[in-house]
């Protein structure tokens, strides 16, 4: 499972602003800056800005996966933020979205850019799943219940 | 009529490092036996389907992608025939869309082949990495032998002797 690769408890961020999309999206993209991740904080921000803005990454069931390929980072890299009371991402169902994956691959990259993107949607296929990652009370838990999600066991 | 084993060989090529391997292997068996040589790429789109019906891409998403997965298959196969041209061997080159392990399987039959070569298979992480595993699916559906490459260096020593 490519997700659970490369997020860790460092790239797992609870509580995050439920202000707008907007801004839950830059603080995710400043997760990425303070774990190492970026080259280019603006290309890389810039790029999910104008991606969201060709339409809403607002999925099902409480996920969004704000998501762009760009040369601002070297590999394929990703951030969870979560927000208990949700943040409106004018998803497709029109509800809150709780788990915000933020996944950011180089131009080059598709085929894990791919897997990444499906384990996403993998994980907002079960409302189960995405109660338990809402209500997780540490980025530890977090990583724990992917783990299981990985092996099949949750 | 008798079917020679060695006698038409299929190559199956994805991005990774151990399909070159096994394309080395490949070329040295076709040159020694003189194999009917062919290689496939398939652009992998069931996982492109699913994240469509997930209504994650927009559709000039879509068309980036696909033209990224046609485009990286087709410099796969191209590295491919230089080192088969470097040895005198002969390959018909195909770049495919579709279900991976369908379309190996399909194209093996459809030209004969007597065996599939692929490269080493990746140590699956995780269930769900069986998912993604279309390596391991060829082996599994595969109507020929199949052989799965494995040894770098040693293969590297055959494919400069022969």
């Amino acid at each position: 499972m490519v997700l659970a690769r490369i997020l860790s408890r460092e790239t797992v961020k609870l509580g995050i602003s439920n202000v707008d999309k907007w801004t839950a999206i830059e603080e995710l993209v400043d997760l990425m800056v303070e774990r190492g991740l970026l080259d280019d904080r603006n290309a890389v921000l810039s790029a999910i800005v104008d991606r969201e803005k060709r339409g809403s990454t607002g999925l099902e069931n409480g996920i969004a996966v704000p998501h762009a390929r760009s040369n601002g980072v070297g590999e394929l890299v990703g951030v969870l933020g979560i927000s208990k009371d949700g943040i409106d991402f004018e998803s497709a169902d029109g509800k809150p979205c709780y788990l915000i994956f933020l996944i950011v691959a180089p131009p080059q990259e598709s085929t894990t850019y791919l897997k990444a993107l499906a384990d996403v949607t993998f994980i907002g296929s079960d409302e189960g799943r995405v109660s338990k990652l809402r209500y997780a009370s540490s980025p530890d838990e977090v990583i724990s219940i992917l783990e299981q999600i990985r092996d099949g066991t949750s | 009529m008798a079917v020679a084993p060695l006698g038409k060989i299929l190559l199956y090529v994805d991005a990774t490092v151990a399909a070159l391997v096994a394309a080395r292997y490949a070329i040295a068996l076709a040159k020694t036996y003189g194999s009917e040589l062919h290689a496939v790429y398939v652009a992998n789109e069931k996982l492109l389907e699913q994240l469509l019906r997930a209504k994650v891409f927009v559709e000039e998403e879509e068309f980036d992608i696909r033209r990224d997965l046609e485009e990286n298959g087709t410099r796969y196969l191209s590295f491919v025939e230089k080192l088969a041209s470097a040895k005198g061997v002969r390959i018909t080159a195909e770049l495919l869309k579709g279900v991976v392990h369908r379309e190996v399987v399909e194209k093996a039959a459809q030209v004969g082949a007597g065996l599939i070569i692929i490269g080493e298979i990746e140590e699956p992480l995780s269930r769900r990495d069986f998912f993604y595993n279309e390596a391991e699916m060829i082996l599994r559906r595969a109507r020929c032998p199949v052989l799965i490459v494995k040894g770098e260096t040693l293969i590297d020593t055959l494919y400069d002797s022969v």
